[in-house]
């Protein structure tokens, strides 16, 4: 199926979107998700490995598991603050 | 509390939110833009955030913080958009009965929302050109 996922920052500025659509058979795991990221997505490669991903808003883990209705981001190194 | 704005953070505003007679220490901690970073200097800087997201960890931190430290107020401040260099783009104020709470608390609350609360910045440098600040991701 078709998922959405958010990007920021550098992986928005290496993708050239902010709303990245792949394809992934469900269910699947934050580490499919990766791997569909990759594929769709390939100036990403050396940001992805920095990166942690966020589902429903929360940071989760490469066993996370994602469904149809979760809202899926991927988190650069955050610099707010100073 | 906690929030995000466009707007100039304004320090009597945060300061007055965390103000309590039973107090014995207000500490406020507010981060600035910096004009130098090494041997390069910055114009301005564009902060933006995932919004839904970092007020959830915003809200997580304030949680956590009061359960670790006695502390009466906690504000958190977190400002958005186009910069200039000495502007405030963060404050953190905390109230105590007693200082070292407050100090604790503070610093806690800042040194976790720079790792885990979704904001990012973006250096304008005055060469022209544009980089996403992210701290252990070189290009």
């Amino acid at each position: 199926m078709t998922l959405h996922i958010k990007l920021f920052a550098v992986a928005m500025q290496k993708a050239g979107t902010s709303n990245l659509e792949i394809e992934c058979s469900m269910p699947a795991t934050i580490a499919d998700i990766k791997h569909a990221v990759l594929e769709r997505c390939p100036e990403l490669d050396q940001v992805i490995p920095h990166c942690r991903f966020a589902v429903d808003d929360q940071f989760a883990t490469d066993t996370t598991i994602v469904t149809e209705q979760s809202s899926l981001a991927i988190i650069p190194p955050v610099s707010g603050g100073t | 509390m906690i929030s995000i704005t466009n707007e100039t953070i304004d320090t009597n505003v945060v300061l007055e939110a965390v103000q309590d007679h039973r107090a014995g220490a207000v500490v406020l901690f507010l981060g600035t833009t910096r004009s130098i970073t090494g041997d390069r200097k910055t114009d301005s800087l564009d902060y933006e955030c995932y919004e839904s997201m970092a007020i959830k960890k915003l809200e997580e931190l304030e949680s956590i913080g009061r359960q670790r430290w006695d502390v009466i107020g906690v504000n958190i401040v977190h400002r958005l958009g186009h910069l200039l260099p000495g502007e405030a783009s963060v404050a953190v104020a905390v109230s105590s009965p007693h200082r070292a709470a407050a100090f604790k608390c503070g610093q806690w609350l800042i040194d976790t929302l720079k790792e885990d609360v979704p904001i990012w910045k973006k250096e304008n440098w005055s060469d022209g050109t544009k980089d996403w600040v992210h701290p252990g991701l070189e290009d």
